[in-house]
């Protein structure tokens, strides 16, 4: 049960790294595009911004260890928020492919939070060693 | 969030490509600004339908290099052209006062001709052209030059004549193939007669309106009209509103718009501008019964047939502002020749072309009067009961979310400001105006479909504070060269501050919607239907739907029942349902397309083009795209 759990942990942790990758490469190709209606724009760039950072958060809580766990509760609402903020802003952009990376990446993250052990196991080793 | 993904996905199913039925339609120019002298704005092409537009492509697309953001040495441009489809060739002037003649079906250049006219901003904040005219003889004499003419005005006064097939200069045109029509600039002569609408041309002869430079001077040029002779420039006739004794205190009450023509009736019907200053009457008490009016003139002599004044003693700048539509009301089996003017302040005008009269009932009401000394307000101002005038007869209220984001700026200002509905004047503690200037309907008008009688028109809601300010107290806040939102008014006691009634973000303080397309039924005057039309597009982020988009341009009816308009500030252009009002098709382009389009066909293929410039009054973008759109071969 644990493994199932780990597993869907994981695919979700790589589901929103993957849909902020893509977000964030489709946010530069707007932001650059000179004829889609909004390259150049405050907003396109906001996206790119959003986008990166949604997508470092992702590789954090993915593959780095987070030891505290305050800190990694921290991190997931930042994403969430970031998500939901940058699907929205896509929506108001008009940027379809952006909104459903956005859509991935949610979806990813509802998978990586439902799915996550109470401790990770590196986070208790951790805890061990220093006891 | 998913929902949204998920009617995205399916959106996108749907739009996979469809069949469609092309019906071949006989050949249509688009000879005049308006697409014909009765600026009906019609085509009637049937090969685009509601049921094929969607898959509407680009054609072909080219872009002159006369545009200017005004950043530089240039004043920023305003391309508001209607491309000219006759004589088998898409003919284009430009903001930098360029002609270009294309291969209607290809975009590929034919020849171009530069008039080399000075690129200042003589008189309008900006470089702006509504582009050409074409003439041709009705025998056309073999070998000869010149049996056909393209002109464009320009911004210093000169009208260039050019060969239609060959791109040379005319040299029979005035001298050496340009009019100086400056030279009856002699009045009050404080600045050039710019020619940025395109003469209307009629039989032999040009009538030129023009431009001047709004709300400097109370004694500013009379707004004559000229009818020249088409092969030579020589003058025909004058036209001028105004008494020529009154000269010495005001002036203007030009005609800047596009004129119409009712070749049955040898009738030349005119939209005329209020007098100067704009917003201060008490130089101008005078029965001025021509100005704020359309005037129907005998096309041969520059005669009053008939006139009707809109406005009385005008003190919002409440220019009629474009050509008079021109079509026949069909009401109980009985033919009515009407006329519909749209205007500022969203009122439709329909009358008997022949008369003057008005077909629906119009009354005189009452309207709120002055508090400045020195000024006295008209009692009463004419107003149509039907059709129901574009923009409401209260101002649209406070915005709550404009409001909470200024911290209550929004509803204070409101509550300080003078507001008694429409025809608030002008008065020193600031007026909220609503139509203001900025309209209402812009220079672009409606469209009318003749064979149904429906006409179209788009709109804008647009509140902005009016404020006269005495001498002293003008010359004080300007000394330090603070000219943003200023206007002198030289000559009288007051200057002048507008400035649109939005908080420091730039939002709009009042509701939505900020512009509207309608349809009404001439035969009943009935409102049809009345949409949100475009979107309000910020920092890249488009606004609600429901919130609509000022607009400036206009749109073209076909027969098989689109509407086709650009003129929104989202540089979108759009198919409409007729019927409904409905989006049916939309395509982006470089900036807003603040333009009449054109519909024409070519080698059995229907296109519409648009000039697409942008105007720095709806948005910061400037354009010198020329599109055009065509069905897939």
């Amino acid at each position: 049960m644990s493994t199932e759990i780990g597993v869907v942990n994981r695919v979700g942790g790589w589901l929103m790294v993957a849909g902020s990758a893509a977000g964030l490469a489709v946010a530069l190709v707007d932001f650059l595009a000179p004829d889609n209606g909004i390259g150049g724009s405050g907003g396109a760039l906001l996206v790119v911004v959003s986008s990166a950072l949604i997508l470092l958060a992702s590789l954090v809580v993915t593959f780095a260890v987070v030891g505290r766990r305050w800190l990694r509760v921290v991190i997931e609402c930042l994403l969430i928020l970031g998500i939901l903020g940058t699907g929205f802003a896509a929506y108001m952009l008009e940027a379809n492919a952006l909104l459903g990376l956005m859509g991935v990446a949610l979806v990813g993250w509802a998978g990586h939070v439902i799915a996550m052990p109470a401790r990770t196991h590196r986070a208790e080793s951790m805890r061990a060693g220093v006891a | 969030m998913m929902r949204l993904c998920l009617a995205i996905a399916v959106a996108l199913l749907l739009a996979a490509p469809s069949g469609f039925a092309q019906t071949p339609s006989a050949p249509q120019t688009w000879a005049t600004f308006n697409g014909d002298l009765a600026a009906q704005k019609y085509s009637a092409e049937t090969q685009i339908t509601p049921a094929n537009v969607g898959d509407l492509q680009v054609a072909w697309q080219m872009h002159t290099g006369d545009k200017s953001d005004g950043h530089g040495k240039t004043p920023a441009s305003v391309w508001s052209a209607t491309p000219l489809f006759v004589n088998d060739t898409l003919y284009l002037g430009t903001p930098f006062y360029r002609i270009f003649a294309l291969e209607p079906d290809t975009g590929q250049v034919k020849w171009t001709f530069d008039t080399h006219s000075t690129l200042k901003a003589l008189t309008q904040p900006a470089l702006k052209t509504r582009g050409v005219a074409y003439w041709q003889a009705s025998q056309i004499i073999a070998g000869q030059p010149c049996q056909k003419i393209v002109y464009l005005g320009t911004m210093d006064a000169q009208l260039f004549a050019v060969d239609a097939d060959t791109g040379k200069a005319c040299a029979g045109f005035g001298k050496d193939g340009v009019l100086n029509v400056n030279q009856w600039n002699t009045v009050n002569a404080k600045w050039p007669l710019s020619v940025l609408q395109p003469p209307t041309v009629y039989k032999d002869t040009l009538f030129i309106g023009w431009a001047g430079k709004d709300w400097a001077d109370a004694q500013a040029p009379p707004g004559d009209i000229f009818a020249v002779d088409a092969r030579t420039g020589a003058l025909k006739w004058t036209f001028n509103a105004l008494p020529k004794d009154i000269a010495k205190t005001t002036g203007t009450s030009n005609v800047w718009a596009s004129m119409s023509v009712d070749a049955e009736h040898n009738l030349l019907f005119i939209p005329v501008s209020s007098p100067s200053p704009n917003f201060y009457g008490g130089n101008r008490m005078e029965a001025l019964p021509l100005v704020t009016s359309v005037v129907a003139l005998n096309a041969d002599t520059g005669d009053v047939v008939w006139s009707r004044q809109l406005v009385h003693h005008d003190l919002w700048d409440y220019d009629t502002n474009a050509a008079p539509v021109l079509v026949d009301i069909v009401r109980d089996g009985q033919k009515i020749p009407a006329l519909v003017q749209s205007s500022k302040q969203g009122f439709i005008y329909v009358l008997n072309r022949l008369t003057g009269e008005p077909i629906f009932p119009m009354d005189e009401k009452p309207v709120p009067q002055t508090d400045v000394a020195g000024e006295q307000t008209a009692p009463t101002q004419p107003e149509p009961m039907i059709p129901e005038p574009t923009t409401a007869a209260e101002w649209p209220g406070v915005s709550t979310l404009a409001d909470i984001a200024s911290l209550g700026y929004c509803g204070r200002e409101a509550k300080a400001l003078r507001n008694d509905g429409r025809f608030t004047p002008p008065s020193l503690r600031g007026s909220l105006t609503y139509p203001a200037t900025a309209g209402g309907v812009e220079w672009g008008g409606g469209a009318v479909d003749p064979a149904s009688d429906t006409y179209v028109v788009n709109s804008s809601n647009v509140v902005q504070i009016y404020q006269l300010l005495p001498r002293a107290e003008y010359d004080a806040k300007t000394k330090d060269g603070n000219s943003d939102g200023y206007f002198p008014m030289n000559g009288v006691p007051y200057g002048y501050y507008q400035t649109n009634f939005v908080n420091w973000l730039g939002m709009p303080c009042w509701n939505p919607p900020y512009g509207t397309l309608s349809s009404y039924d001439l035969k009943t005057g009935a409102l049809l239907w009345k949409e949100p039309f475009g979107e309000v597009q910020q920092w890249g982020f488009y606004m609600p739907l429901s919130w609509g988009s000022v607009t400036i341009g206009a749109p073209v009816i076909t027969k098989s029942g689109l509407i086709l308009i650009g003129a929104s500030m989202d540089s979108r252009v759009r198919a409409i349902d007729l019927k409904t009002g409905k989006v049916l098709w939309s395509g982006l382009v470089d900036a807003p397309a603040v333009s009449v389009p054109a519909v024409y066909s070519y080698k059995g293929r229907e296109y519409v083009a648009f000039a697409v410039g942008g105007n720095s009054i709806l948005e910061p973008k400037v354009s010198d795209q020329l599109i055009a759109y065509a069905l897939p071969k």
